[in-house]
């Protein structure tokens, strides 16, 4: 009940308020401008997820098949691009790039090629560790070649996961805001970026709907068109099967494992590396100046409040998104389990997947951001807006675990006289512990970084961290520069710090 | 000039040897026993290709192939599991191999029926792999693996899937049918039974080598 409530009240009353005022545009409105944007971001999108797809499957298959020393610290260096927030990812492209390349296309290609990795790496890897790398030596038996095999017998079968995860990346390109606002130029604009315009800039709400339901419309195209090839792939493929990680057997094997490693480890860090020495480094050479200054008032001449004080909110926020996320993403797991109608609860607890930030938050702010009921000053609206966004990510990680428990034992207990909802949590309470600070703390991680639907809804005098970096970027000056990158590193060092300690409960539990 | 498999010292293993194997495969079929990880899959891995050998030399019709890459080495092998590719059709399987080596698509096609004639499964050339008993899967691995007309063929405890009666029945057949071709093969199987069913022709790995077992 209390996930039911929570997201028909928080997502669909938002959503329905952007439908309703979709109307207010009128019947003579000119989509033109629209489906310009919307034409140019799908090309952007479309090349971004080529080159992510071509980078990444290398990277997939080398992890996938091989066991090498500095495996498992690859696979996880390769992550993190993924959990740390696009404005650090995008601040810190245009301190590396920034030079030699001008704001635009190839620097927001860049940058979400960059981000992006992860999910090819991920979702294609998990297929790929599966396949029977023995069908590989009867097609080269058979007289294929290595790529020839590859494309005989290997792509067929990893055509599902590539299908799932391009699509996904796209969705993830085309939806793009932070990035497009650090590192692109107004031939780069997205259909979030021109909602983002046409709320704080323009202050065209009617359009700002209905540039929100066009962007929903084709998002969920792709998706579905997404899911469908993926779907139709994975029911000609064989039964899959774990398989063994081997050593690579031959020099040019262990070469070529060596240069792909090397380049993935290289692709992740050179951004980030780059990030850190803009933090410690001004125009005279090595400083703390910027990291001193994130507690002063006037740093980076915002005057909007301190950047130590946005941490703060950021931190404020990260904490009761990840109680109210946790709460409501464990409820709608255990209802998937224990109701009938908790799959119906849980599937639209995942819709908010293929809803951007921005609708998101532009929904939150018809819907509760103005009279009669006004949240914009209280500090409900954002960590509202973040679980909202963190509650698929946490059924994601709950679910499968719940599901992988023993449920013998809830039945073994009941036997034994214990009341259902004893029996239940005699089963799950030991994991459902766990999984749920776990829980809380990937949607603490989401929090901090998340930046479309805060820039909707954040205090101007009480701004997130990431919201605080574009604003801080928009202004001249090394200092503003500098104590925006300071601020960027508090952000990596957090997040990193966040994952490692939901990865050590992890393996906690796998210890227990 | 010897036609057929040589191994010359031969060392096996993947970081260690295993086996340091001696043997002429001259024509027929040789079974080689052993119980599980004593190393027979890894020889048989080695023979193919998939494996380096950590030293010695591996002739096939007197040309030296030890370093040879797979695909040029013109040897053939038949799984545990029939590894059938579940994207293609029964037919396209088959013509797998033959498409490699540049047959055209209509000669591959009709020489993959004639090999699916000859396994006992004419009718089933545009059905999934998936809609295959285990036997015919593994016939169809067979057939596949023959198609291209390799110097030898290599089958790993091909029936080891399969139930005891199915097992002695199809190694049987499936020897007779490898005579009728005069393939050169070579048979690893850890079951003595199906051992002699096969041939007379019978090493065992024993502490590191290949002997010969006498009746």
């Amino acid at each position: 009940m209390i996930p039911a409530l929570f997201l028909i009240t928080l997502l669909g009353v938002p959503l329905t308020n952007v439908f309703q005022r979709s109307f207010e545009a009128g019947t003579s409105f000119d989509l033109s401008p629209q489906l310009s944007i919307a034409f140019s971001a799908a090309g952007q999108a479309l090349v971004s997820t080529l080159l992510a797809t071509c980078i990444g499957l290398p990277i997939a298959g080398v992890l996938a098949t091989h066991s090498f020393k500095g495996r498992a610290f690859t696979q996880a260096l390769v992550t993190v691009p993924f959990v740390l927030p696009t404005v650090v990812i995008a601040l810190a492209f245009r301190e590396l790039l920034g030079s030699a390349l001008a704001p635009g296309f190839l620097l927001v290609v860049i940058a979400h090629t960059y981000i992006n990795l992860a999910v090819i790496v991920r979702i294609v890897g998990a297929t790929w560790q599966q396949l029977d790398p023995r069908k590989v030596t009867v097609a080269r038996s058979l007289g294929a070649s290595p790529i020839r095999a590859f494309m005989t017998v290997t792509f067929p079968e990893l055509r599902a996961a590539i299908s799932s995860a391009a699509s996904v990346v796209f969705v993830f390109c085309f939806t793009s805001l932070g990035v497009v606002l650090v590192l692109g130029n107004s031939s780069t604009r997205t259909l979030e970026s021109q909602i983002l315009r046409e709320t704080s800039l323009l202050l065209d709400f009617p359009t700002a709907a209905i540039t929100a339901l066009l962007q929903l419309a084709l998002v969920s195209c792709v998706l579905l068109l997404g899911a469908r090839t993926s779907l139709k792939r994975t029911s000609a493929v064989s039964t899959l099967r774990f398989t063994r990680l081997r050593p690579a057997s031959s020099k040019a094997q262990r070469s070529y494992v060596f240069v792909i490693a090397t380049i993935a480890c290289s692709l992740v860090l050179l951004p980030l590396l780059s990030l850190a020495y803009a933090s410690l480094h001004n125009s005279a050479g090595w400083t703390l100046e910027w990291w001193s200054s994130l507690a002063s008032v006037d740093s980076g001449t915002t005057r909007l409040g301190s950047p130590l004080a946005a941490i703060g909110t950021s931190l404020r926020y990260a904490l009761l998104t990840g109680v109210v996320a946790g709460i409501v993403g464990v409820g709608a797991a255990i209802g998937v389990l224990t109701h009938r109608l908790g799959r119906a609860v849980a599937l639209i607890a995942l819709a908010p997947l293929g809803i951007s930030a921005a609708t998101l938050g532009l929904g939150l702010m018809l819907a509760y951001g103005r009279p009669p009921l006004d949240l914009r000053s209280s500090d409900v609206l954002i960590p509202i807006a973040h679980s909202i966004v963190a509650v698929p990510l946490v059924i994601a990680v709950v679910l499968p675990t719940l599901l992988a428990t023993d449920k013998r034992f809830a039945i073994a207990a009941s036997s034994l006289g214990a009341s259902p909802t004893r029996a239940f949590f005699t089963a799950y309470g030991p994991i459902l512990r766990i999984v749920m600070i776990a829980a809380g703390g990937l949607a603490a991680c989401v929090s901090l970084g998340e930046f479309g639907a805060a820039s909707f809804l954040t205090r101007s005098s009480d701004p997130t961290v990431p919201v605080q970096i574009v604003r801080l970027l928009q202004r001249p000056g090394e200092q503003s520069f500098g104590v925006a990158c300071a601020l960027a590193m508090v952000l990596v060092l957090g997040t990193i710090a966040l994952v490692a300690g939901i990865d050590a409960l992890g393996k906690k539990r796998w210890v227990r | 000039m010897s036609q057929g498999l040589e191994l010359r010292d031969l060392n096996i293993g993947y970081t260690s040897t295993l086996i340091t194997a001696n043997l002429q495969v001259g024509d027929g079929i040789t079974v080689i026993l052993g119980p599980s990880g004593c190393g027979k899959s890894t020889l048989l891995s080695t023979i193919l290709g998939s494996v380096p050998a950590l030293g010695g030399s591996l002739l096939l019709n007197d040309v030296e192939i030890t370093s040879a890459p797979i695909h040029e080495r013109r040897i053939g092998m038949v799984f545990q599991d029939p590894l059938l590719f579940s994207h293609l059709t029964v037919l396209q399987n088959v013509m797998y191999g033959l498409r490699r080596s540049g047959i055209s698509k209509t000669l591959a096609a009709r020489k993959a029926t004639e090999l699916l004639e000859w396994v006992g499964l004419l009718g089933y050339e545009s059905r999934s792999t998936q809609e295959l008993s285990g036997g015919q899967a593994q016939r169809v691995a067979l057939a596949r693996a023959l198609a291209p007309e390799p110097a030898a063929l290599l089958l790993d405890e091909p029936y080891s899937s399969l139930d005891a009666e199915l097992r002695t029945r199809l190694a049987a057949e499936v020897a007779e049918l490898l005579r009728s071709r005069n393939v050169v093969a070579v048979h690893v199987t850890h079951d003595e039974a199906e051992a002699r069913s096969i041939t007379s022709e019978i090493f065992r790995v024993e502490q590191g080598s290949l002997e010969r077992v006498t009746k």
